[in-house]
């Protein structure tokens, strides 16, 4: 729990830091700097694709977790940098063994609260998220469905395109 | 008189037969597992498992492979015990989730299988899980969004390209414009 909190206080104190008003790019760049030790991208792009993941060479499965770091990226950085005061509670966790989950909800405007939890894997001493669950949904399941069924219907190499050109149609929309 | 020995012989062997036809019958029809058990147990661990119960069914890709066989309360949690069919695998890095059946219909648990390199064995645990869908929070929930100026739910919308990021954070009155799709 103490790290989520901590990542998140970090991740708030540069979103709210006034001087990053104007300098986006540095923003960006500290945020990635405070956010990648806590998350373990290349778990979740690997848990993403399911068990295509085995069918792909060592090069492949760079290239992918590259192109799904980056529409991670480029679906969330926004969402994180829009933050505008919402209330962050931290609910409870619960942990079975180098396994556990902490429980947030944010609470926003006048609506029901959002509930956002983080499940965490131990590995080398360092606790890392390898998924998260927005409103009970979880993030690399949803996205594990989907790429399923683009690769069973089109082919790896179209989900890879597609990937792409999401990435850069949400970065190209802001 | 009295049958001669022969006939009093095959009299026996014919009964036998046919109790030891009985049972092997029923053994088959019980489904009563004798030897060696044909399956093995696994564990997962849920939020909510609402409407769950004992007896349905474990399914990947539509196929039943299992049934849940108990479920229980472990540190706030719902704890579900799941039979797999011998022969199955099931890799320790898959999905786990519960599903409906129809609008009205039963629940399941639906495992999506993962890029695990290990598969699990008897006593294995599922990590990844995602819980039940409760139709009284998402009614709540939409009767909130609708309130508060009709934000929509972005992982329910079907993009042309049929990749769409699960609901957002941060951004629950849709003022940021969304991509074109």
């Amino acid at each position: 729990m103490a790290a989520v909190k901590e990542t998140v206080r970090q991740v708030l104190a540069i979103v709210t830091d006034p001087s990053y008003k104007s300098a986006t790019s540095a923003r960006r760049q500290k945020l990635r700097e405070v956010i990648a030790p806590r998350f373990d991208f290349s778990d979740m792009a690997k848990s993403s694709l399911g068990y295509h993941w085995r069918t792909l060479t060592p090069a492949q499965r760079a290239d992918f977790v590259r192109a799904f770091t980056a529409l991670l990226e480029a679906s969330y950085m926004g969402k994180i940098e829009s933050y505008k005061g919402q209330k962050i509670s931290y609910l409870r966790e619960t942990q079975d063994g180098s396994y556990a989950q902490v429980y947030t909800s944010i609470q926003s405007g006048g609506g029901e609260p959002v509930s956002v939890n983080y499940r965490l894997k131990q590995s080398d001493g360092t606790w890392k998220v390898y998924d998260v669950a927005i409103d009970q949904i979880s993030l690399v399941g949803n996205y594990r469905n989907q790429f399923n069924r683009v690769i069973n219907d089109k082919g790896y190499a179209q989900l890879l395109a597609a990937i792409k050109q999401k990435e850069q149609s949400i970065d190209s929309g802001r | 008189m009295y049958a001669s020995r022969t006939t009093q012989f095959l009299v026996g062997i014919f009964a036998l037969a046919g109790l030891g036809a009985l049972a092997f019958l029923s053994f088959r029809l019980g489904k009563v597992e004798l030897f060696t058990p044909p399956s093995y147990v696994i564990y997962a661990s849920f939020d909510n498992v609402s409407g769950l119960k004992v007896g349905d069914s474990v399914e990947i890709a539509g196929v039943s492979v299992g049934k849940v066989t108990d479920i229980s309360l472990s540190s706030e949690r719902a704890k579900v015990t799941m039979r797999i069919n011998r022969g199955v695998q099931i890799d320790d890095e898959a999905i786990a989730a519960i599903r409906t059946r129809g609008i009205i219909g039963d629940k399941y648990v639906s495992i999506s299988p993962g890029p695990g390199e290990k598969m699990l064995a008897n006593g294995g645990v599922l990590r990844q899980t995602e819980s039940a869908f409760v139709l009284e929070d998402a009614i709540g929930q939409l009767i909130n969004n609708m309130g508060s100026g009709g934000g929509k739910k972005e992982g329910t919308e079907k993009g042309s390209d049929g990749l769409n990021n699960p609901p957002g954070i941060g951004d629950p009155d849709g003022s940021k414009p969304q991509p074109s799709k």
